[in-house]
């Protein structure tokens, strides 16, 4: 998909009339998302600009994703969702920290803290019936940005190239934490074989 | 170790109940601007998937579409156009119709009271087609009575049905965006999902039912005028409509084929083969319409179906009978959501 402006010269160059209205809602976002706005940082347009997940994404295909987004408040301690939930959404975290704890049946494990820009609950977007491994606390005062499985097929029916490069992304972090974990099993299994040899 | 909420999200969660009671109250309370506002949102359901599939399309391929529906909607107006003459000449032909089935419920009669007289001594004293005009003439006073009212809910329907869809087409995201920030973050991810897998049920479910009626009601319109049968358009439009009713509706749709075979037709062959393209049009249905269209939206069990037709009937009518499957299906979908919560680790 074309960026905004790209859109616009090609619709200059091939001598096709400019519209009639600017549309001020995508103006808006391009100069917020653009660094040499004085808006505050605090805005959504330039933290999905530095949004690691976001890199391969045009300003405008951003702006399209920005739209499908819900900001979600929480207040420390809160829980976001719990270990075992049907798990439907995936979030960023615009504002705040995030606490990822496991309960093994015995005792609740802090596993990570993450923070402002990171992102959770992909897999949430993806499966069928996602059930969420670990549940998600809210560290302090957080607000976060939460797409959801209605999202991504609203998405993917009207702007199905935005939709594809979301999934495209989802799927190369899921691909790394797959080739991770294959790894530290392959550890396991020779750790097991040695001790296995030396009784 | 974690929290489940604190009084702020509790406080939400109140908040969040007695938004959805009031609006629950409000669609009881006020029919008038409810029924149209549900009318129109059906509509806008059923429609909405084009919206996706325009937005995607180049402007090439927006005009062609654009050009398919019309020849879609040219296809389908011509035959209705044509067909008016039709209708119009059934129509003034059913007031002779009439005529016949009181001549032959005088005929009937007579011969049921000699039978009654010679063989049991029983003399049957109550005339049939004095009791029929009587309960018509009732029922022509009634709907005299009710005739402004119906005009008016007519008018205010043409004004206000086209005039919600405009506005849920321009405005449905933001409403559903500024009600779902009002729900509590505990609920918000399930509410989100079952509130979007019942507008996809919803909508899914109308329109397979409308292409359902049509693709029928075209089958039995066709199959009736091939053998030559009386009234094969409004007996073809009374089935197709019907079907749109499930279990209940091919019976209610049978019935203008035995009436206009028992007064209409001359042999009993004809009636017979009258009720074999009914068979053939509803087999067609069952086997290849219905398994690939209907069936995949809602999967509940038969019995299910029959009870929540007979409860919509009951609340809401013909209209409740129509919407009482996909809104079982969704309370089904909804038990089943609660199920998983209270009882599955």
């Amino acid at each position: 998909m074309d960026s905004y402006e790209k859109k616009l010269m090609g619709s200059v160059e091939s001598g096709n009339t400019l519209p009639d209205k600017l549309e001020i809602g995508v103006l808006q976002y391009l100069w917020q998302a653009s660094p040499l706005s004085f808006a505050k940082s605090d805005n959504v347009p330039k933290f999905l600009s530095n949004i690691k997940l976001l890199n391969t994404f045009t300003d405008n295909e951003r702006r399209i994703f920005s739209k499908f987004l819900h900001i979600r408040k929480f207040q420390k301690e809160d829980v976001i969702f719990k270990q075992k939930d049907a798990g439907y959404g995936f979030y960023l975290i615009f504002k705040g920290s995030v606490d990822i704890l496991v309960n093994d049946g015995v005792k609740t494990e802090k596993v990570v803290t993450l923070m402002r820009h990171q992102y959770f609950g992909e897999m949430g977007l993806l499966e069928d019936y996602n059930v969420r491994s670990a549940a998600a606390v809210a560290g302090e005062e957080t607000t976060l940005l939460g797409i959801f499985k209605p999202d991504l097929e609203d998405l993917l029916n009207n702007y199905p190239v935005v939709g594809a490069k979301l999934l495209r992304e989802v799927s190369i972090i899921l691909a790394k934490r797959l080739s991770t974990v294959i790894e530290q099993l392959n550890l396991l299994k020779e750790e097991l074989k040695e001790s296995k040899a030396s009784l | 170790m974690i929290k489940v909420g604190n009084t702020k999200e509790k406080l939400r969660g109140y908040f969040f109940i007695f938004i959805v009671v009031s609006f629950l109250a409000f669609i009881v309370a006020v029919p008038r601007l409810t029924v149209p506002m549900g009318i129109s949102y059906v509509a806008y359901l059923t429609l909405n998937p084009l919206k996706g599939i325009f937005r995607v399309a180049s402007w090439q391929k927006r005009i062609l579409y654009t050009l398919l529906i019309g020849v879609i909607l040219a296809l389908l107006v011509t035959p209705i156009v044509s067909i008016i003459d039709t209708i119009t000449t059934e129509a003034s032909n059913l007031s002779s119709f009439w005529l016949k089935l009181d001549t032959l419920l005088k005929e009937k009669f007579l011969k049921l009271q000699s039978f009654a007289l010679d063989q049991f001594d029983i003399q049957l004293d109550f005339n049939p087609t004095k009791t029929l005009i009587s309960k018509m003439q009732q029922q022509g006073q009634q709907v005299l009575v009710w005739l402004p009212k119906m005009l008016s809910t007519t008018i205010e329907w043409v004004i206000l049905v086209p005039l919600f869809l405009v506005f849920f087409f321009k405005d449905s995201q933001t409403l559903k965006r500024s009600f779902f920030k009002i729900v509590p973050n505990a609920y918000f991810e399930r509410v989100y999902v079952l509130f979007h897998q019942f507008n996809t049920k919803f909508g899914d479910y109308i329109t397979a039912k409308l292409i359902e009626a049509s693709i029928l009601g075209v089958l039995l319109t066709f199959g009736l005028y091939l053998i030559g049968y009386p009234y094969y358009v409004i007996i073809g439009l009374i089935g197709g409509v019907t079907s749109i009713l499930p279990y209940f509706g091919p019976v209610i749709g049978y019935i203008p084929i035995v009436l206009v075979g028992l007064i209409e037709v001359s042999g009993q062959q004809t009636l017979l083969a009258g009720s074999l393209v009914f068979l053939i049009a509803n087999l067609i249905d069952i086997v290849l319409v219905f398994p690939f269209l209907v069936s995949k939206i809602v999967n509940l069990n038969p019995l299910v179906v029959i009870a929540s037709v007979i409860v919509g009937s009951q609340f809401g009518g013909v209209i409740g009978m129509v919407v009482s499957i996909p809104i079982t299906a969704f309370f089904k979908l909804l038990l089943f959501e609660v199920y998983k919560e209270l009882y599955v680790d």
